[in-house]
């Protein structure tokens, strides 16, 4: 009965009929894949797609089947050596896949000007805690990687780091692509200061911000369209241009200074209050006060986005002795119990190589008369010898090679950091000797005319 | 004065104007390269203007002017806005395309739509459509501005050869005075032409004399680096105004005209097949010929973007047609591949803005030419091996429609030629992704990465590997094969394609129609509706010839 049973099963998994399910699966899913990449990103398609546990099952399939077939046509033929190697060349191949997968290591390591490093970045979360000693430094006290992608916490099933002394910090909400918004609210805080949003306005301009003052700041100022808006408690030093100055006095009461760039210095004074309108006298712009706070402060905040875009984040939010933070990756907070401070940090997870690495210079070549960069490379020192690393010409170092991969500009156009990808990969070869298999017996079966015998069965059932 | 006059006169006559043909073969430099001022003029007229002339005037003249009389130009609809809604959002005529600059550069709500575009394009890796055609609106927009201030042509070359050139309105001294030579001259010609004088042939001839002469004296002033060449120049501007691919299309259509005429006729003569073959090598030379012009000219090889792969895959067609046709005379093949052939040229042709025929400098990590070279190729032309199984599976297919008894013959001959087609295209296919797989690896330490373009070369692949595996195991016939071969090639079009123009331009333009994508899907579509069709009529209409 059993071997009944599982010689079907082997005439299944050997038929054709199987063979094109299989490949037609495989084609369905990546397809899908492609929409996920385009809608999301790439990490997330391949978390959720690419490395599925159908995508898996599909593969491992394949294998099976590859292995199966190969046992039925035994003892093999010459005219079999085709089919043999390019399957035993997909096997090989996806093998070779399988131990990049759980062996390799790539990542990203980003360097500024002149900086030491020693970590790559991978892909996914890990949230780190620091203890502060007595002495003020700080060292790893809890470092853990958190799958927060495919398992986010929520209210009911919370991710939770102990602390010494029984206090907590329990992360509630995982956005995985979210953007920072802030917002301006009273605020009892010591450190709140005034703030005030006002509304600029004539027949070309029509704009509205807030200034928000900090206790340990003798003024606040923003550049708001054609003018300064400025926020002080008692002094405002006038250095040029226009400006309007606010000063909170009684009774939820502000009084104002206009300082007019054509007239040189102050043209106007007088008292305001919420509602209120100045003819400020440059051109025709009018300035409106729309709120005033005597405390108040900036809260942040994160909204979750279906679809990612250029700033959207990772962020977290997590309680910790009643209180809720928010922290976006690669940020940290600073918490304080009663026996010591602490600094959590949700980051990307990192992977230590081993040795330090110095970036001493980075250049770009141009395509002649333009912006356009036809050429980058690093100089790097590692244990104090200099290596070039450029787009196509890798560094190799203790087994990990390092490429070119990217650069930042600062805000003038200089380069000021280097992107490097690191890799480490030691399914390389197994996978080069796959693809080599494939394509030689792919090649020679055009060679052999006769490339396919129906199964043992039917072999025997026509003899 | 009076020669602007002449000038702005000059613009209504409709003379055809040659004398001035010296100008084009100036260098000038111009996103990232070297190229004659002939170059420069058609690409800027074709961005601006939408059109590669501007009543019936040459390009080079026509920027010329724009330069000499730019409060003229302002007041000239010229800048082409395909996008309605564009012109919508700018409160622009609904039904007009073309509009004057000075409505644009004046037009309130023009800053308005620069600001929301430089806020969407912090946010967005992504645009849609509008905030593209907002896009090249501004370039559109900033090349005039550049152009009739004189900042766009750059004509002297710098001492370092990596250096920025002098635009003309920059230039000083001698250099401007003989530069003003050449404009002096121009606007004489100018008016000489529009004054109505009938020139003799010699007077003409002294013209064109005088024009070259005084482009020369400023080619001997700039005193090019070695870096400069001026072969290279010359042949560009031969290249720009012979449109090889143009003729070589042409003849590929006489040649699969006249080889198909023996092939439905009973007792072929021989004569349509000599001359099919004759002109099928020629148009296939002329083909060939214009691929080496580029890759002369550019120095790389011409598979970096899509137009040049439009031309590269159907080359691959033919090549393979050439050689399957060889070993099994089967002149099915060599048809099929004629028309794809004129298929591919001739959509080549049709839409500069969505397959940009200009020579492009590469992007860095693309500098590595030899891996360049070999996975792309590779891969794009085992795309030509599944064009021809396309061509040919339509052929069968038609066949099967018309009367499957009459062409039996025809469609048992043209199975083994899809066979084989299929298998040419899924070695090439897999030998090329797995090079793409060593050249990334080699270039960033990725051998796969699931990136969509390698993905959906996998997907074809897979494809054709069922349809491959279906029908050596007989579980399909020959209908079913050619059937399977034209529905697999619309996974080529979008690894092709559809990876760059849908999922590329974001998943909002889709039905838009950024770059075509309506017409493309049109055509995927309505050719699975054709088999589908063929399909159903084979079911209902003769049951008797199902098993074939």
């Amino acid at each position: 009965m059993i071997t009944k049973a599982l010689e079907k099963l082997f005439d299944t998994l050997i038929s054709l009929k199987m063979a094109v399910f299989i490949i037609v699966a495989i084609g369905i899913v990546s397809a899908v894949g492609t929409v996920y990449e385009s809608k999301y990103d790439a990490h997330y398609a391949q978390t959720f797609i690419y490395h599925s546990l159908v995508m898996y099952f599909l593969l491992g399939l394949l294998c099976t089947t590859l292995i199966c077939v190969m046992i039925d046509r035994w003892p093999w033929k010459r005219h079999h050596s085709a089919f043999v190697l390019a399957h035993i060349g997909i096997i090989i191949l996806i093998l070779g896949s399988v131990v990049t997968r759980y062996f390799g290591i790539d990542g990203t390591m980003y360097f500024p000007l002149g900086e030491t490093r020693r970590y790559v970045d991978l892909p996914g979360s890990a949230i780190g805690v620091y203890v502060q000693s007595p002495e003020g430094r700080f060292s790893q006290y809890d470092y853990k990687i958190a799958d927060f992608l495919k398992k986010p916490p929520s209210e009911e099933d919370r991710y939770t780091i102990s602390l010494d002394g029984g206090k907590k910090i329990e992360f509630l909400k995982y956005f995985h692509y979210s953007e920072r918004m802030t917002r301006v609210a009273e605020s009892e805080s010591r450190a709140a200061g005034p703030a005030i949003r006002v509304q600029f306005e004539s027949s070309r301009i029509n704009m509205a911000d807030w200034v928000i003052l900090s206790q340990a700041k003798p003024w606040e100022s923003i550049n708001l369209g054609p003018a300064q808006l400025v926020l002080t408690q008692d002094i405002f030093k006038y250095e040029g241009g226009n400006a309007i100055v606010f000063r909170p006095i009684e009774n939820n009461m502000l009084e104002y200074m206009v300082f007019s760039d054509s007239k040189g210095g102050l043209a106007k004074k007088g008292k305001a209050a919420v509602g209120d309108v100045v003819q400020t006298g440059w051109m025709d712009i009018k300035v409106r006060i729309l709120r005033f706070m005597p405390k108040a402060e900036k809260v942040v905040w994160f909204e979750e986005k279906q679809y990612p875009n250029k700033i959207t984040v990772p962020a977290v939010q997590f309680q910790f002795d009643g209180e809720k933070y928010w922290m976006q990756k690669n940020s940290t907070v600073k918490l304080f119990t009663n026996q010591a401070s602490y600094v959590v940090s949700f980051e990307n997870i990192r992977y230590d190589v081993g040795f330090p690495m110095k970036l001493k210079e980075f250049r770009i070549g141009h395509y002649q008369g333009t912006q356009n960069p036809m050429s980058y490379e690093s100089d790097v020192v590692v244990n104090g010898q200099v290596h070039n690393i450029s787009m196509n010409e890798p560094f190799k170092h203790n087994g990990f090679t390092f490429y070119q991969s990217s650069f930042e500009k600062d805000e003038e156009g200089k380069p000021a950091a280097s992107i490097l990808s690191v890799n480490k990969d030691p399914g390389r070869w197994i996978k080069y000797l796959g693809s080599f298999l494939i394509v030689f017996g792919a090649i020679l079966l055009m060679y052999f005319k006769k490339t396919l015998d129906k199964p043992r069965k039917a072999r025997k059932a026509a003899v | 004065m009076k020669s602007w006059i002449a000038v702005l006169l000059f613009l209504f006559s409709t003379q055809i104007f040659a004398q001035t043909e010296a100008i084009k073969y100036l260098p000038v430099q111009d996103s990232g390269r070297v190229k004659p001022y002939d170059t420069f003029a058609q690409e800027a007229l074709r961005m601006i203007y939408g059109r590669d002339t501007f009543n019936g005037k040459v390009a080079t003249d026509v920027i010329l002017t724009w330069m000499m009389i730019p409060e003229y130009w302002e007041r000239v609809e010229l800048i082409n806005i395909p996008h309605s809604g564009l012109r919508d959002y700018l409160k622009l005529d609904h039904d007009k395309k073309r509009f004057k600059p000075v409505e644009i550069f004046m037009n309130d709500r023009t800053p308005l739509l620069f600001q929301e575009l430089r806020s969407v394009e912090q946010k967005n890796d992504k645009m849609n459509l509008f905030y593209q055609e907002a896009q090249k609106l501004e370039n559109q927009l900033t090349l005039f501005r550049a152009i009739s201030t004189g900042l766009a042509i750059r004509v002297l070359p710098a001492e370092d050869p990596n250096g920025v050139w002098t635009s003309v309105a920059e230039l000083q001294g001698p250099a401007r005075d003989q530069f003003n030579k050449i404009i002096k001259t121009f606007a004489t010609v100018a008016a000489q032409v529009t004054e109505g004088e009938k020139l003799s042939k010699t007077e003409k001839k002294e013209v064109s004399e005088k024009v070259k002469a005084s482009v020369e004296e400023f080619k001997d002033f700039a005193d090019y680096p070695e870096t400069v060449n001026m072969t290279k120049v010359n042949v560009e501007v031969i290249y720009n105004q012979v449109d090889i691919f143009k003729w070589s299309w042409v003849f590929y259509l006489f040649a699969g005209i006249l080889l198909l005429i023996p092939w439905l006729s009973k007792e072929p003569k021989p004569f349509f097949l000599k001359a099919g073959w004759s002109m099928a090598f020629l148009a296939f030379f002329l083909h060939t010929l214009g691929f080496a012009i580029r890759v002369y000219l550019i120095g790389r090889p011409p598979v970096s973007n899509m137009y040049e792969t439009v031309l590269w895959v159907p080359w691959g067609a033919v090549f393979f047609a050439f050689i399957l046709e060889y070993v099994y005379k089967r002149h099915i093949i060599l048809i099929a591949s004629c028309f794809m052939a004129v298929l591919c040229l001739i959509l080549s042709g049709l839409s500069p803005n969505v397959l940009d025929p200009s020579l492009q400098p590469l992007q860095p990590v693309l500098r590595s030419t030899f891996w360049l070279a070999t996975h792309v190729l590779i891969i794009t032309i085992s795309y030509g091996a599944f064009l021809l199984s396309w061509g040919i599976g339509n052929f069968v297919l038609t066949a099967y429609l018309l009367d499957a008894e009459k062409y039996k013959k025809q469609i048992q001959q043209s199975s083994i030629a899809i066979h084989r087609s299929n298998q040419i295209g899924v070695v090439l296919l897999a030998a090329g992704i797995i090079l793409g797989g060593i050249w990334a690896d080699y270039s960033w330490g990725r051998f796969w990465g699931w990136d969509p373009k390698e993905t959906w070369a996998l997907i074809a692949l897979l494809g054709y590997l069922a349809v491959l595996h279906a029908k050596i195991s007989r579980w399909i016939s020959h209908f079913g094969q050619a059937a399977w071969s034209v529905v697999s090639f619309a996974l080529v079009v979008m690894a092709w394609y559809g990876v760059n123009y849908v999922l590329g331009a974001g998943l909002h333009s889709y039905g838009f129609g950024a770059g075509g994508v309506e017409y493309v899907s049109g055509v995927v579509v309505v050719q699975l509706l054709f088999v589908f069709y063929v399909y159903l009529v084979r079911v209902y209409k003769k049951p008797n010839q199902l098993k074939d």
